[in-house]
């Protein structure tokens, strides 16, 4: 069962070009099989303990709480952008999204399927729907094979022939702006940076995936090759009908291209919401100190006070009840007594926030970013 | 000579013509090519520009911290010394107590088997002269200056043991240690949270503006520069393309590259539309074009442009490395960011 070919790479319509042995669009209605409203994903109470070693007074295993209990659910068609602080655990809930690492606890139901479950959907199939492009781009492609074959070497161990599957590689290429005379042949290291990302883009698309999970994929950029990448991302998602999953820690770059947006601390979801919404009036005190730590682009208007002191504290023994609260501003007693469950904010049900006293939607972020200085 | 009875009036950097090339028995790669810029105490330079503008290079030449294949051209004098003809056993002077360096990673550029507090006060020790109990207790003074929490305990602490923000913060007291003169900052905030960003952001400009050191700072990202810059030099190709007060470059960016840069940052502003990225990649610096740099990546490229390296042109405060008038490059710029969209 491993080894079936994928299912059917027809094209969308009629204005596609015509059927080609490599041909890697999909028809999206065929394969859609929940409907519409079925959400593409459903994750719930997703948790993973790494265990470090140690042991704790107590006897206790000491673990770190990289993912401790983390609900969201993706639309269809819909980018969703995560954002938080390193060792928030982010790239990991995209890791076990995947399955790279195995869930403690939790369950991912995938556009209706439950992933790994008796009669759900099989992790080999799960991969084949998701697609995921990491932060280095050298270090995610094999330096012993050319770009050609890197993007081949799905298609072709699915079931593709060879022929076929070099059909479809240099297609791709295409697709991702990298002309397959000049490009095909080379390897990673005859690449720059911002060509080898097209080739991991184009080597996630391989496998005509409906999911694109983007970890960082941008941030090892420079500034003029990630608006080439992001413009290349957007267009990809409107031309195959893709959902994102994107994950930064650029806001600025989140806020673009995210349709709805889930900030992370330590390990658990603290926010989420339309990106409009979470921008303009954040409800949790961290969103909102994490949005007025960006830099002002504005030399009049300088950042004068930090909004937070401090590091994020270590996810070995996070602060009982809100996670926060060390941190917090406006921590009072109660929030070291029970953790604040996530619930819509007031006066909005798709909001939702993680806070005893979440801040009205009046209190606006204090220096949103100058827009670009030529407007 | 150089002690003025101004400090102020006479520059404490002065960079001409700075030229560096790696040179190994199969490459000749010119990293550097003419560099000129002159620095007063007090003030914040910033180098901005992307990988593999020369931007690091030209801040690691002024503490002569290149590998051996370097090879140096042009005149670089901070305060009265020449540096680039140093004698290399002379360079302690320097480096230290002149000239000092915080850099991007702080876990790679501390020794992990020695503490915080053992770090510091040898290099108190080394340039002061001072024994190992007044040296100690100047590394707390230090590391109390950059608001370390519990400085006394981490004195104690090996590198590991810290968080990215406090390693970072150990790292500018060490580099503070010997009261230099200049400071230079290698994308100090680069590896740090937001949150942690604009904290070691303002700590630095605090500090600077309090021990009142002359700081280059070398960053790609504008908005770190907008936080802390006074003066900023965009670079490309190993050379300055444009020069201005930070205000000038945010508020009318002259060079076409400069514009680009803006055009293509993300802001809210361009939700659901295109951004206006700069076509290409940087060119190949063993195979510069001959005229200008950036030619081959601009919309307004014309045969003239090909005729030679530009010069720096514009009055003396804001200054572009571009044949077209400032003002006639900004309709350009527009319609460059039109068609991209469309």
């Amino acid at each position: 069962m491993i080894y079936t070919r994928p299912a059917a790479f027809t094209p969308r319509s009629a204005a596609a070009p015509q059927a080609e042995p490599g041909d890697f669009r999909v028809d999206l209605q065929e394969r859609d099989r929940g409907g519409p409203a079925q959400p593409m994903l459903i994750v719930s109470g997703l948790k993973k303990h790494f265990d470090i070693g140690g042991r704790s007074i107590g006897g206790q295993r000491t673990v770190v709480r990289a993912v401790d209990g983390v609900d969201f659910t993706v639309r269809k068609g819909e980018t969703l952008g995560i954002v938080g602080e390193s060792g928030c655990g982010k790239s990991t809930t995209a890791r076990l999204l995947m399955h790279l690492i195995q869930p403690d606890a939790g369950s991912i139901i995938f556009d209706g399927d439950e992933v790994n479950a008796v009669r759900g959907m099989s992790i080999s199939e799960l991969r084949r729907n998701m697609q995921m492009v990491f932060q280095d781009s050298y270090a995610s492609l094999n330096p012993r094979l050319t770009i050609r074959e890197s993007v081949a070497y799905g298609p072709r161990v699915t079931g593709l022939s060879a022929a076929q599957a070099r059909a479809r590689s240099e297609s791709l290429l295409e697709m991702v702006g990298l002309e397959p005379s000049n490009f095909a042949n080379r390897y990673p290291h005859e690449l720059s940076g911002g060509q080898r990302q097209r080739v991991n883009i184009a080597r996630a698309l391989a496998m005509a995936p409906r999911v694109l999970i983007l970890d960082e994929s941008v941030s090892a950029l420079d500034k003029s090759v990630e608006a080439q990448v992001l413009n290349l991302l957007r267009r990809l998602k409107a031309e195959l009908g893709l959902t994102y999953i994107f994950i930064s820690h650029d806001l600025n770059v989140v806020h673009y291209i995210s349709d709805r947006v889930l900030v992370m601390y330590l390990g658990q979801v603290v926010e989420s919401g339309p990106v409009d919404a979470i921008y303009a009036a954040p409800r949790h005190p961290y969103t909102r100190a994490l949005l007025s730590s960006r830099p002002s682009m504005d030399p009049r208007r300088r950042i004068e006070t930090a909004p937070l002191s401090g590091d994020p504290p270590n996810p070995i023994n996070p602060p009982s009840g809100c996670r926060f609260r060390t941190r917090c501003p406006q921590a009072r007693p109660q929030c070291g007594q029970e953790p604040p469950a996530l619930a819509p904010a007031p006066g909005s049900d798709s909001h939702v926030v993680a806070c005893h006293f979440p801040l009205s939607s009046s209190a606006t972020v204090p220096s949103p970013p100058a827009k670009g200085a030529l407007q | 000579m150089t002690n003025a009875p101004h400090p102020c009036a006479t520059p404490l950097v002065t960079v001409e013509n700075l030229a560096v090339r790696f040179v190994s028995s199969d490459m000749d790669v010119p990293v550097v090519n003419g560099v000129s810029f002159s620095l007063r105490q007090g003030e914040v330079l910033c180098l901005l520009g992307e990988s593999g503008s020369g931007k690091s290079v030209t801040m690691r030449a002024l503490m002569r911290l290149l590998p051996p294949t370097a090879r140096l051209g042009g005149r670089i004098e901070v305060d009265g010394i020449d540096v680039i003809n140093l004698p290399a056993k002379q360079l302690s002077r320097i480096r230290g107590p002149l000239i000092s360096m915080i850099f991007q990673e702080p876990l790679t550029a501390l020794d992990p088997v020695y503490t915080i507090g053992q770090q510091i006060s040898e290099a108190v020790r080394q340039h002061e002269g001072v024994g190992r109990d007044d040296a100690m207790r100047r590394a707390l003074e230090l590391l109390e200056l950059v608001q370390v929490p519990s400085a006394k305990r981490r004195l104690a602490a090996y590198p590991h043991e810290l968080s990215g923000g406090l390693r970072q913060r150990a790292m500018i007291a060490l580099a503070l240690s010997c009261r230099p003169k200049l400071l230079l900052a290698d994308e100090p905030t680069t590896a740090l949270d937001a949150t942690v960003q604009v904290q070691v952001l303002l700590l630095l400009r605090e500090l600077q503006r309090e021990l009142g050191m002359a700081t280059i700072f070398v960053t790609h990202d504008l908005g770190v520069a907008c936080e802390v810059a006074d003066h900023v030099a965009v670079m490309y190709a190993g050379r300055f393309v444009e020069t201005g007060s930070i205000t000038d470059i945010m508020d009318a960016p002259a060079h076409p590259y400069t514009q680009g840069l803006l055009n293509s940052t993300v802001s809210e502003s361009l939700r659901n539309q295109d951004l206006a990225s700069i076509p290409g990649a940087p060119p190949d610096l063993t195979a510069l074009p001959p005229g200008c740099a950036f030619a081959p990546r601009c919309a307004r490229h014309t045969p003239a442009c090909d005729v030679g390296v530009p010069p720096l042109r514009g009055e003396a405060g804001h200054q572009s490395r571009c044949i077209f008038p400032p003002d006639a490059a900004i309709p350009v710029a527009e319609a460059s960011a039109l068609s991209s969209a469309a």
